[in-house]
Parts: structure tokens; C-alpha cells; sequence
């Protein structure tokens, strides 16, 4: 008997039914079984078919009696919305540094960065960029400089005479390598690149404290309007 | 369950609130004693759904009063007593009771007296 009411409060617990209700059930049935087992009758004759499931005759108890706390929509997803902004935010910000730093490093005369096949270097090809604005995509022709050695190509128009410093960054995977190619006239501008990153930086952070706030949340914002 | 069972479950479903309202006329009385006043009536639970349940149902929709008292020594318990609104329900539950048997006892009835030796 004592077992059964027991179940029920493990259940009513779970519920989230007020403490005071669940002992007021609890006290009232222990009570009832009590009586019905000093005059030998069953539980199944004071319960019903309840007796053979105390959690689902719990659950209906108090459902019935309306004491049953409903779960807050938001509780559960709203540590999890709350993450979200920070992580945004924080994303954002890092875009941002980055960008400044890029914008910082980025050379009086426009860095690239081009892409050459490393399946054939005789070929170099600066591959166009959508950020470049003047010109068609050229074809550059590898060269020799100095010291520089033969797997270490640079890239660049032909027609410029004077000599060029490049930057070559080897890498590791087997297709491509990366070169940042000092010029003006082809490949990913440094400046213009680190430009965008500082725009979308400050997108995501303006996005992510929208987000944040009473007006960008539907769920804060009934809160913030229920206050 | 059998089908006879499962019928009778279905039956006293539907007028179960009924019983215990029309049990609280004799007076305040605790789960387990309107337990035992519906089967001095002939009506037994075992079975069937249990009453607290519908008691509980009964005090959310202020059918009936409740009072915390002591029985014969025993602990405190809690009493369900009726209210105004449970004397106008109860009436009108059971004129529903009763056309609605009626109605079933005209069907039935005629087969119950094609069935009687």
C-alpha cells in the first residue's frame, strides 16, 4: 500500500504539482488504503483499475484536479537561445579583428592572393576573383627570381618589367597552392577582403544583439511586453 | 478485458459523477466512504476507473465543497460536501440519465422480450 502512494509521489514530483497538493493526495490516500486494508478489502475495490498503475492514477488525479504545473515553452530551449547570440557575437567579433588586422597587414599596393595548380606549374593561373573590379582574369606565366627556388614560382603580367617580390606560401594539400602575389592587377585584394570581413563582422554583431534583445526575440519580447 | 466488462466500463463512465453526487446528498464524505456508499448501493468500482479522479475533477469545476475533518479517531481527511452548483447539475444529469435509458429501453426492451423464455 504504503508502495503505491510512494509511486504516486515520485509521480506527482515529476509533475511539478505543488508540495502542499501532492501531500494533501498523498496523506488522503495512504488514509483510504489504510481503512480499506483494516476491513480487508482490496485497493483494487478503493482504487479501481488504478491500483494496477499508480503513476497513470497520479497523473490523472491531479490532471483532473488541475494541479499540475505545465512546462514553461521556453525554459527547456532558452539556455539554448541564449547561447546562441553569445556565440553569434562572439564570431562576429573575431570577423571583425581579423578584418582590422587584415586591413592593417594588407600593403600600399593591393596584395592577392592567387591560386595555382600545383599539377602544373609551368601554367600558373591567377584565378579570377569576384572582388576584383578592374579587368578581365589574366593568365600569369611563372618565372624565375634569384634565389628563389624552381617549385617556388611567381606570378605576373608579363609586360611589367620591373621586379616583383612575391610571397609564396606553400601548402600542404596535394591541389593547389596559395600565393599572395604583390601587384595591382589581378587575384583578391587584402584591403578590399578585409573590408568585407570588418562589413560582416559588424552584421553579425548588429544581427546577434537584435537577437538578444526584447525586439528581436519573439519570446522575450512577450515577456518583456507580459512585465 | 471481456466485451461484457468493457461495456459496463463504457456505461458508468459516462454517469459515474452522477453516482457520487447523488452519494454526497447523504452527506460530507471522504474517497474511500463514498467508495463504500456506492457499493452499499449495489455499485462496485473494482475495475472500473477510480473516483479520485472525478473527485478531483468534481472540486475543479466547484461541483462540490471540501473541508479538511477527522473521521472516528482516524487522520485528517478531506470531505467533499455538496455545493448549490452540484444540486443543479446533479438534477439535470440525471434527466439526462433518464432519457437516455429510456430511449435505450425502448430499443432494448423489445429484444430483451424477444429473448425471455
Amino acid at each position: 500500500m504504503s508502495e503505491f502512494v510512494e509511486e504516486c509521489r515520485r509521480e506527482w514530483k515529476r509533475l511539478r504539482v505543488p508540495d502542499p497538493v501532492a501531500n494533501e493526495m498523498a496523506a488522503d490516500l495512504a488514509a483510504d488504503l489504510a481503512e480499506a486494508d483494516a476491513e480487508g478489502a482490496s485497493a483494487e475495490e478503493v482504487l479501481g483499475s488504478g491500483a494496477f498503475d499508480p503513476r497513470s492514477f497520479a497523473a490523472a488525479w491531479a490532471g483532473e484536479r488541475g494541479v499540475i504545473q505545465p512546462p514553461s515553452p521556453t525554459a527547456e530551449s532558452s539556455g539554448r537561445r541564449s547561447r546562441l547570440p553569445a556565440a553569434i557575437a562572439a564570431f562576429a567579433l573575431i570577423t571583425i579583428i581579423g578584418a582590422v588586422l587584415a586591413i592593417l597587414a594588407a600593403p600600399s599596393h593591393p596584395a592577392r592572393l592567387a591560386f595555382a595548380s600545383t599539377f602544373r606549374p609551368a601554367l600558373g593561373v591567377v584565378v579570377p576573383s569576384p572582388f576584383r573590379l578592374g579587368g578581365p582574369p589574366r593568365i600569369a606565366r611563372p618565372g624565375l627570381r634569384g634565389n628563389v627556388p624552381p617549385r617556388l614560382r611567381f606570378f605576373g603580367p608579363p609586360r611589367i618589367g620591373r621586379p616583383r617580390v612575391s610571397v609564396v606560401v606553400p601548402q600542404p594539400g596535394p591541389a593547389t597552392r596559395v600565393f599572395a602575389v604583390a601587384g595591382n592587377d589581378s587575384g583578391l585584394n587584402l584591403r578590399r577582403i578585409g573590408l568585407l570581413l570588418l562589413l560582416a563582422g559588424v552584421v553579425g554583431l548588429v544581427l546577434s544583439t537584435l537577437y538578444g534583445s526584447p525586439w528581436g526575440n519573439p519570446n522575450r519580447r512577450s515577456r518583456w511586453h507580459a512585465a | 478485458m471481456a466485451s461484457g466488462e468493457r461495456r459496463r466500463t463504457e456505461l458508468l463512465r459516462g454517469v459515474l459523477d452522477l453516482c457520487l453526487l447523488a452519494v454526497m446528498q447523504e452527506g460530507p464524505a471522504y474517497g474511500y466512504e463514498m467508495t463504500k456508499r456506492l457499493r452499499a448501493r449495489g455499485l462496485s468500482i473494482v475495475g472500473e476507473g477510480s473516483i479520485y479522479p472525478l473527485l478531483g475533477r468534481l472540486e475543479r469545476e466547484g461541483l462540490v465543497e471540501t473541508y479538511r475533518g477527522t473521521s472516528n479517531g482516524g487522520p485528517p481527511r478531506k470531505y467533499y460536501s455538496a455545493s448549490l452548483e452540484e444540486q443543479r447539475t446533479l438534477a439535470a444529469g440525471v434527466s439526462e440519465w433518464r432519457a437516455a435509458r429510456d430511449a435505450v429501453d425502448a430499443v432494448l426492451g423489445l429484444v430483451e422480450a424477444e429473448v425471455a423464455p
